[in-house]
């Protein structure tokens, strides 16, 4: 009797200790989730609090009269003759005209300074667009200069604090935007430029479009030459090659391929393609091959496992009706196969859109102001817009850095999240 | 053990048949170095079920899945001996397994539909070899396979659905139906009611027997009243060897042999 009771009180005992594992470990998850939730969440906000800027951008209304005589142009005028008129003198004109107190070379310089350079190219093609302004006067929403642009979003109207450093512009110029702003013309808009224009080294022309269009390109070169490799090396691995040393020694390689970091694969890609066969650097379509051969393992390892995890009964079902073995993959294994295989693919993808080193390799680090179109164009890709512009030393392109940040990071939740729904929507079906 | 090899190396009672659908003929098995089935004579009789019972890992299933190449799958199989169908030697390097298989089909321990509607589980067969030429036919012919099974009536409003929906007894009277549709001459069963419940099981056994009258039947079996009620003839298998085989009345009611018979009042297995 008493020793049934001893052991009841042991068994209670255990108990009490046991629990208390239980909530300790359960616990320790959640603090470690909380831990990673925190620091994304810092990621987040000093992204967006740093980058929120970059999607607006400040404009100056002025009137600009297109004066034939002064242009040396007129309603007549060809296309070339436009195109041949001087502008930038034009342009300067009208602002001097419009501030008849500012006086003296300096001044004059560090007026013209608070206007994007791009000014003569933009009422140029104002001009080409329509000649019939010739003549007239109009208002002309200018691009404020990034110094501009940043002293006014970011300090303007703000009580400074002592030593604040507030940008690149002088007392002069500071009176100049005063004087802008109280008369009213200056506006900020949502930042189209950021999405419609292709890196520049001015920063409040300098856009992600061929940054985006360059990743879209090479990742569709990855896509389409990756998904069918990586499903056929997995299929026949799986399916139809025989279990020896070789397979084994291939295994092995393909396991070890995705731990390779990816600068090598960049190297491979200048050896290899560029070198070896002569492909032009900077283009998307060498960029996809290094992605290519980077991705790879990764589908290879995850449609491996996909079809590991269909089970042998659909096989022995489909083979005891008299299907061939290529009929039991095509029709059984694949489609049952296909979400675990789309998810990898699509992780993988992701990883490629977020790779940087192995495109430095083959030259996709170049400074590309046209947007590419095709995949032979000279390009480069968004980490690697990032990577340039985190280097640039204007005020304004710490803003774009983290803009374009915030559009990759749009990218990658963007893939993931249709990773998941693929999964589940192809799973849903039976 | 040497003791067993050396009495039963000549199976006892009546292995052999005038005129018989399949016959085997010093057949061994071998999963790499280890020897799983040993000089197996036997013959299978046609349009008459043949049970094959035998206590866990006797080889029974390998035996089986000799008969229509199942074994090939397995990398480290090797089958020696002669296996015919008919005039069709089984293991000819030159026949396609396909066509033997269209000609032995076989239905699996646990229910395995495809995960595709009820309909294209039936018409899979005939699509992938063929055997009709419009959708009339193969309407039909789904139509004929499921009533074969007595389960048109329960699914012919629901032919679209997934077969996985099915309950085990359903889906296994569908794999039925599945190898049925493309017309075999033997169908092989590897312990076709052992997921199922005794209602199912009762069910399924019914149509055996029914489907004896037009197919050679070789099933294997765990339940001995089920080799009872459904087959003609029992094979009794042993560590790899066929001990006995004898009408099914004359193994259970009069063993020849030692084991057999130890098998059968339950002492072994």
């Amino acid at each position: 009797m008493t020793n049934s009771v001893s052991i009841s009180e042991k068994r209670t005992a255990r108990l009490a200790k046991r629990h208390r594992a239980e909530s300790r470990f359960k616990w320790f998850g959640r603090l470690s989730i909380g831990f990673g939730l925190a620091c994304v969440l810092f990621l987040f906000t000093d992204i967006i609090s740093k980058g929120i800027g970059a999607f607006t951008q400040t404009y100056i209304n002025i009137e600009v009269t297109f004066d034939e005589d002064k242009l040396g142009i007129n309603q007549s005028s060809s296309e070339k003759e436009i195109k041949a008129a001087s502008f930038g003198s034009f342009f300067k004109k009208s602002l001097r005209e419009q501030n008849p107190d500012v006086t003296g070379r300096r001044d004059k310089r560090a007026l013209y300074a608070l206007f994007t350079s791009d000014a003569p190219l933009i009422l140029r093609d104002m001009v080409l667009a329509d000649p019939t302004i010739l003549g007239t006067t109009q208002t002309v929403s200018m691009i404020a200069d990034d110094d501009f642009d940043t002293y006014y979003k970011h300090s303007y109207g703000r009580d400074l604090e002592e030593g604040e450093i507030i940008g690149r512009l002088s007392d002069f110029q500071i009176s100049m935007v005063e004087k802008y702003v109280e008369a009213g013309v200056v506006e900020k808009r949502f930042n189209t430029i950021l999405f419609s224009n292709a890196d520049s080294r001015e920063p409040e022309l300098a856009g992600i479009r061929g940054a985006v269009m360059g990743s879209i390109l090479t990742l569709f070169v990855t896509l389409i030459l990756s998904f069918p490799i990586a499903v056929a090396t997995a299929i026949y691995l799986e399916e139809f090659a025989p279990k020896n040393k070789i397979t084994d020694f291939i295994e092995v390689n393909i396991n070890n391929l995705a731990a390779v970091p990816s600068v090598i694969f960049g190297l491979l890609g200048l050896a290899v393609f560029i070198n070896f066969f002569g492909m032009p650097r900077s283009v998307p379509l060498v960029g996809g091959f290094v992605l290519t051969l980077m991705t790879l393992p990764t589908i290879i390892i995850s449609s491996r496992a996909a079809i590991k995890a269909v089970p042998p009964s659909i096989r022995d079902a489909a083979l005891g009706m008299g299907a061939s073995k290529v009929q039991t993959v095509v029709h059984h294994v694949l489609p049952l196969a296909m979400p675990g295989m789309l998810t990898g693919t699509i992780i993988g993808m992701a990883q490629a859109l977020g790779e940087t080193a192995p495109l430095l390799m083959i030259g996709m680090v170049a400074f590309i102001v046209d947007a590419p179109a095709t995949v032979t164009d000279a390009a480069t890709v968004l980490p690697v817009q990032i990577f340039l512009w985190s280097d640039s030393p204007e005020r304004a392109f710490v803003e774009k850095t983290s803009a374009a940040i915030m559009v990759l990071l749009a990218f990658l939740i963007f893939m993931n999240s249709l990773a998941v729904w693929l999964r589940k929507r192809l799973e849903r079906r039976w | 053990m040497s003791e067993i090899a050396k009495e039963t190396y000549q199976t006892v009672g009546e292995p052999l048949l005038k005129d018989p659908k399949m016959h085997v003929r010093n057949t061994n098995v071998f999963y790499g170095e280890k020897q799983a089935i040993f000089d197996v004579n036997l013959d299978i009789g046609k349009n008459q079920v043949i049970s094959m019972i035998g206590p866990s890992g006797c080889g029974k299933s390998t035996f089986l899945r000799c008969l229509n190449r199942m074994n090939d799958t397995i990398d480290i199989c090797r089958v020696t001996g002669q296996l015919m169908l008919d005039d069709l030697d089984i293991y000819n390097k030159k026949i396609d397994v396909v066509e033997l298989r269209a000609r032995v089909g076989m239905v699996f321990q646990k229910p395995n539909p495809f995960p595709k509607s009820i309909y294209e589980n039936v018409a899979y067969g005939a699509r992938i070899h063929g055997l009709t030429d419009n959708k009339v036919e193969l309407d039909e012919l789904v139509e004929k396979s499921l009533r074969r099974c007595g389960l048109w009536k329960e699914v012919k409003e629901r032919l679209d659905e997934p077969a996985t929906g099915l309950s085990g007894g359903q889906q296994q009277r569908l794999c039925i139906a599945r190898a049925i549709a493309v017309n075999p001459e033997v169908i092989l069963m590897d312990e076709p009611c052992s997921a199922l419940d005794p209602i199912a099981t009762a069910t399924v056994e019914e149509l055996i027997h029914e489907l004896s009258e037009n197919f050679t039947i070789c099933i294997v079996t765990h339940s001995m009243q089920q080799a009872a009620r459904v087959s003609q003839r029992t094979a009794y298998f042993h560590l790899g060897k066929l001990i006995e085989v004898n009408d099914t009345s004359a193994v259970f009611t009069n063993p020849k042999h030692k084991l057999t018979e130890e098998y059968i009042t339950g002492r072994i297995g």
